[in-house]
């Protein structure tokens, strides 16, 4: 025994003095390092699969154009642009002498010119590749449609009247064109004056087609070697759930607005650790959730912690209206049982699980996010008239409206004495999501699917106790609990009455999401369907001028919320950070891929206070507004 | 040198069966010894009693408080209440959920997992292992069965399966049952062919000693020990294997208080909140040691060459 | 003896391949439906799923991918990952992430054998005295506790104490002294209580206690016929612990960030990555019988009464 304590004395004697040889190094003006928590899956960048991918991917390759610091598009490998009257046809002439490098850093033998961006886009669209995200423009480009599904059919073994070889020639139809080494044109399917918005997506990246040919389809971007890069920073380091580095681009054509040599991520599983490196100085960046906040407190880190920046995805409740509980299918095909749960979920004491401080500075009443679509005139979309009043209701949580609002309900579907009426008991089978009894009698039985995860087990034992209490026991909230996939568990199969999901916001229109919202739109999970709604959005699609589109998508937006069929619940991102980078030096927006360039980004050797922030965000602001306006 | 043998002190002795039944067994009784040798190891003792008292408490509380381990609290004020200090005597979880009611009630589901998993490895065991035994016809497809799963690592077939069904109560008792009966059934197997060919009852057999005075006898009390052993033993591993699926996510449902879910959940705000996790891991030990101390104390004292 | 080995061989191999048929044929029981996300059903039709699956190469039946699988195994190519890393070489996978688990695996294995061995001998050699009994309980609360919780108790309480970093970084020697430690400590109780049941059984033989009546000193007899005869048990199962290193250790690469071979399985497995759920089970059923094959012929040559034949060692230990 003793000699074992002799040698566990030895060993952490040895630990000591190696860790005081550490420590102080990993800091300096010019890189920036943080942490990631999902790896990225594979290096190509046409299919990025999840938020680490898109990070590196918008830091190693470059677009035509690029979201600037207050989220505008300017200009990238594309010098400038024009469209035609009515935007259907857009030309885009590229920088020169703009260089691929090689994981090295080195030149290669390849310059970006028009032609890879034509290559780009023959790889997303060929079905073989399997790039999940062209759907999204897949109707979009003209003739992207066709070729696509000539080719699937091919491929699935259909006589369509042509080989592959002769399928894959009609590229040519397709609307993406290279008249000259410098210019390339796009042709559209309709009007699009938010075209730009799309050129943002990983989807419209060039490709240099021999590089492609010289490693081959299948192995492309599966290591950093078998990628060449177009970006301000080149990928020197990748060690699967280990660590990225990338270090910049010596050739870059912009080179002068990338202050940081290097940027160093590490991958970490638990959030905790993350906030840990970072006290102990080994991190320019954390992350940090409301928790790990308090756990700061009275601590000289306390004053480092400011608001992280929201996100443009918005999570809401859907109801299922074709529901197999025929007692929740009677009322919420009543509008004032909507209404009662509108104005019933206490959604800032939901969220103070997630943020005790300010909770309700995670709500979001609308479907379209804010500062995200904005008109020719410098306007928000979610400014227009009827959506501000909702924007400024903030928290419009209210007992006493949910009651009155479900009395009404109550006083159209019950006979009085509590039986619903044309509901009979029944067993509700939503197996393997849950399986209860309902008498057809009040207290009305719903129920509400969530994740195993645990907080979303804590909301939803939250929430089913706040709806009895607001209902007064009329309401009991039956839990089911799906496993992997909200969407293949639970909304495909209808296993649900309530539940929530969040939803990306694809390119800059508020089409993105409220045309697919429509009856038997892609995201209409609740199956309702409304006429008045659906016509509104119809006459917006059709009109080119922003300001009126945006005032006719806005009515309908309005009527869509007035009338519950989605409770918007709150925003994506928030909690908060702690970072020696400079809050706003570096791109911002509110969906596709360019927004997460550490470009422009200004690293200091110490962290930005919570009083710093602040005042630049003023700043910011204020800049916004005057550069935004026109 | 020259003591010579009286015949007179002699009385020639006629065969008398009950007499010499019970000079050959009376005397030494199995489970007297066991107990004796049990009761002679003091923290032994301590223990069991220990562990009585943990698990009779683990099936009282929850049935007699009434107390709702569910229980939230809609006022944020009663989240996170320390110990004390106004809440329980374990303080509140992030809902303002008791978490002494939460401890007692997790105990219950930890123990009952650990009791239904060893009683289905155990009686599968005993049952394939006694044929497995005894019948050699299916001994080579037994074995061939055996080496297949054993090779396959557990965390591979805990995995699969608790993913293949859906996460719970019954999921984890399959997963964890599809292997363990084997290696019990295995064990027992050797056993019985050991001591059924052992040369005391081969003798025993020679001398007319029915064979299900055999089994009763001198097989099944060495079985009866072995499997009191490893269901003492298969509770700890039961409760263990719950937090680790637990931490790889395909555990308990949340809303099912057990002790894997208290111990992944404090886990998350250890910093925070130490005492989420520190109450119920305590408890958790203590039935854990408690049961592989009694376990392994009494395999030794069950052990009849430990007996004398 | 050639014909036993060979007749092993044979057998060994078809264990394996029933084993890895078995895991293969349970992968096929999940639904397809796995390989989509919300977004892939609100953006992908029907026509786009069943191209993507296709592109897979899930589609096909069963047995069809199963002879795919096999042939191109045997000319020695493992397949590629399908969404962990999409389209990535398997072999390219495991070549980066063996050795961080391998490396771990083995110094864990070093000094757990170390210090296990040493303790199991003092336990041994102070039979009930404070070091037995030290040491026992040692044993109990890292054989009946939960590993998560004294390994993240570890992770937390012990880098804060020590000043050690958090999670482990390549070019950091301090940072590996936790993980690696965290590695030791269930081996170490293992070969501390088995060398200690089996020394002091072997004490209680006759010849030992004829030694000791002849005179023999109580040292010479405990290294050189106690201790001896005592680990024979125990080599056997070296080559397997040695060998099954490289599955890594899930908890503990996780916690401190190790990119080895630990969590790769469960990523796998839920992210119904079949090609790679096959890979991982054939190379860890190959390990665990090549393991025990080796364990026996280890046994064979530490103990010369031990011979090879037909009939399989009996293992004790567990």
């Amino acid at each position: 025994m003793k000699r074992a304590t002799l040698v566990a004395a030895t060993l952490a004697m040895v630990g000591l003095t190696a860790m005081a040889g550490c420590g102080a190094a990993r800091k300096s003006a010019d890189r920036y390092a943080t942490t990631y928590f999902t790896e990225a899956k594979t290096l190509n960048y046409f299919l990025l699969l999840d938020s680490t991918a898109q990070r590196v991917a918008a830091n190693t390759q470059d677009g035509l154009v690029e979201n600037d610091r207050f989220g505008r598009y300017v200009p990238s490998l594309a010098e400038s642009w024009t469209h035609n009257d009515d935007y259907t046809v857009w030309t885009f002439t590229l920088r020169q002498g703009a260089a691929w490098v090689d994981s090295a850093g080195q030149r290669t033998a390849w310059e970006v010119t028009a032609d890879d961006f034509v290559e780009g886009l023959r790889y997303v669209a060929d079905p073989a590749n399997g790039i999940k995200n062209v759907s999204t423009i897949r109707k979009v480009i003209a003739g992207l449609n066709g070729y696509y599904y000539d080719l699937l059919d091919i491929d699935e073994g259909k006589d369509i009247g042509m080989t592959r070889e002769a399928a894959e020639e009609n590229f040519r139809t397709v609307g993406v064109a290279a008249p000259d080494p410098r210019t390339v044109v796009y042709t559209l399917t309709k009007p699009t004056p938010y075209f730009l918005s799309y050129l943002v997506t990983e989807l419209f990246f060039p490709l240099e087609r021999a590089f492609l040919d010289q490693v081959g389809a299948q192995d492309f971007g599966t290591s950093r070697e078998r990628l060449i890069y177009s970006g301000a920073y080149y990928l020197a380091d990748w060690q699967r759930d280990k660590q990225i580095v990338m270090e910049k681009n010596p050739l870059y054509w912009d080179a002068a607005s990338v202050p940081v040599k290097t940027v160093s991520m590490q991958k970490v599983t638990d959030p905790a650790v993350s906030v840990e490196m970072f006290i102990r100085g080994e991190l320019s960046a954390t992350g940090l959730q409301a928790d790990q906040v308090k756990a700061l407190a009275g601590t000289p880190q306390a004053e480092f912690v400011y608001p992280a920046e929201i996100s443009s995805v918005t999570y809401w409740f859907i109801q299922n209206f074709s529901s197999d509980n025929p007692e929740f299918r009677a009322f919420v095909n009543n509008p004032d049982f909507r209404k009662a749960l509108y104005y019933g979920i206490d959604r800032v004491k939901l969220l103070s699980l997630y943020d005790p401080y300010n909770p309700a500075g995670l709500l979001r009443n609308t479907v379209v996010p804010e500062e995200t679509v904005v008109d020719e005139n410098g306007r928000d979309y979610t400014d227009y008239p009827g959506l501000a009043e909702l924007k400024a209701a903030g928290d419009y949580f209210d007992t006493d409206k949910a009651r009155s609002y479900f009395a009404k309900a109550v006083a159209a579907l019950t006979d009085g004495a509590g039986a619903i009426k044309g509901v009979s008991p029944a067993t509700v089978d939503m197996k393997p999501v849950a399986e209860f009894a309902v008498d057809g009698k009040l207290p009305l039985q719903m129920l509400y699917v969530h994740s195993n995860d645990a907080n979303d087990t804590k909301m939803a034992l939250l929430l089913q106790a706040m709806l009895e209490e607001v209902f007064q026991g009329q309401v009991k909230l039956v839990l089911g609990q799906y496993v992997d996939d909200k969407f293949n568990d639970v909304v495909e199969p209808r296993r649900f009455d309530l539940v929530y999901d969040s939803f990306r916001f694809g390119f800059g229109d508020p089409s993105a999401q409220l045309s697919r919202l429509v009856t038997d739109g892609g995201i209409n999970d609740g199956r309702y369907s409304d006429p008045e709604f659906d016509a509104l959005i119809q006459e917006a699609e059709g009109e080119n001028l922003l300001s009126e589109r945006y005032a006719l998508f806005s009515r309908a937006e309005r009527l869509f919320i007035d009338r519950v069929y989605v409770i918007p619940f709150q925003v994506g991102g928030g909690a908060y950070t702690m970072s020696k980078a400079v809050p706003f030096t570096y791109p911002r927006g509110g969906f596709g891929t360019t927004r997460f360039k550490y470009k422009g980004m200004i690293v200091e050797r110490e962290p930005v206070t919570k009083a710093r922030y602040e005042k630049l965000k003023a700043e910011f602001l204020s800049e916004m507004e005057s550069a935004t306006k026109r | 040198m020259s003591d010579r043998i009286e015949p007179a002190l002699f009385a020639p002795a006629a065969f008398d069966a009950a007499a010499a039944e019970r000079g050959g067994y009376e005397s030494y009784s199995y489970w007297r010894s066991t107990f004796r040798t049990f009761m002679k190891s003091r923290l032994a003792v301590t223990l069991l009693l220990a562990m009585t008292a943990l698990v009779a408490f683990s099936f009282a509380y929850p049935a007699l408080s009434g107390a709702d381990p569910n229980a939230v609290a809609l006022d944020t004020e009663r989240w996170n209440l320390r110990p004390g200090s106004g809440s329980g005597p374990f303080g509140t979880d992030g809902l303002g959920r008791d978490m002494w009611a939460r401890t007692w009630h997790g105990a219950r589901t930890s123990l009952l997992l650990g009791f239904v998993i060893a009683l289905f490895d155990v009686g599968l065991g005993m049952i394939a292992g006694a044929i497995w035994g005894y019948a050699r016809r299916i001994d080579r497809f037994m074995t061939e069965l055996y080496n297949v799963v054993t090779n396959i690592p557990q965390t591979v077939v805990l995995i699969l399966l608790s993913y293949i069904l859906r996460p719970g109560f019954w999921t984890i008792v399959i997963a964890l049952c599809s292997t363990g009966w084997l290696s019990i059934a295995r064990f027992v197997r050797n056993k019985v062919i050991t001591i059924r060919d052992a040369e005391y009852n081969i003798a025993s057999r020679c001398l007319g000693t029915p064979p299900g005075r055999i089994i009763g006898r001198n097989v099944l009390p060495y079985l009866v020990s072995v499997i009191i052993m490893e269901a003492a033993l298969t509770i700890p591993y039961s409760i263990g294997a719950e937090v680790f699926l637990g931490f790889i996510g395909l555990g308990l449902p949340l809303d099912t208080v057990s002790l894997g879910n208290l111990v992944n959940l404090g886990k998350a705000n250890f910093m925070l909140y130490p005492y989420q996790l520190a109450w119920p891991t305590s408890i958790l030990a203590a039935i854990t040691v408690s049961f592989y101390i009694v376990g392994n104390k009494f395999a030794d004292a069950s052990d009849p060459r430990n007996h004398v | 003896m050639l014909r036993y080995m060979l007749k092993r061989f044979a057998q060994s191999i078809l264990t394996v391949a029933l084993v890895v048929l078995a895991v293969f044929m349970l992968l096929r029981l999940m639904p397809t439906s796995g390989y989509f996300s919300r977004e892939d059903y609100v953006t992908m039709d029907e026509a786009a799923r069943t191209a993507y699956l296709r592109t897979l190469g899930v589609l096909d039946d069963p047995f069809t991918q199963f002879g795919r699988f096999a042939s191109a195994l045997a000319g020695g190519d493992l397949g590629r990952s399908i969404t962990v890393y999409p389209r990535t070489p398997i072999t390219e996978i495991l070549a980066e992430k063996i050795p961080y688990s391998l490396w771990f695996g083995v110094a864990g294995i070093s000094v757990s054998m170390a210090l296990g061995l040493l303790l199991g001998v003092m336990m041994a050699r102070y039979k009930d005295g404070p070091t037995d009994w030290l040491g026992t309980a040692y044993v109990v609360v890292v054989r009946a506790v939960p590993s998560l919780i004294y390994l993240f108790l570890i992770q937390t309480a012990a880098s804060r104490l020590l000043g050690l970093p958090m999670i482990f970084y390549a070019d950091d020697v301090s940072s590996w002294i936790l993980p690696a430690a965290s590695m030791a400590l269930p081996g170490l109780a293992w070969y501390a209580i088995w060398l200690r049941r089996f020394m002091v059984d072997e004490e209680n033989k006759d010849y030992i206690k004829f030694a000791v009546a002849k005179g023999v000193p109580r040292g010479k007899v405990m290294t050189g016929h106690v201790l001896r005869n005592a680990i024979v048990p125990l080599v056997q199962y070296f080559p397997t612990q040695v060998l099954l290193t490289i599955t890594g250790s899930l908890i503990i690469e996780s916690i401190y960030s190790i990119p080895g071979m630990g969590g790769l399985l469960v990523y796998a497995i839920r992210q119904h990555d079949n090609t790679l759920v096959q890979a991982l089970v054939l190379i860890y059923s190959a390990l665990v019988v090549a393991g025990v094959f080796l364990g026996d012929v280890l046994m064979a040559l530490v103990d010369p009464r031990i011979k090879l034949s037909s009939a399989p060692v009996e293992r004790e230990a567990a």
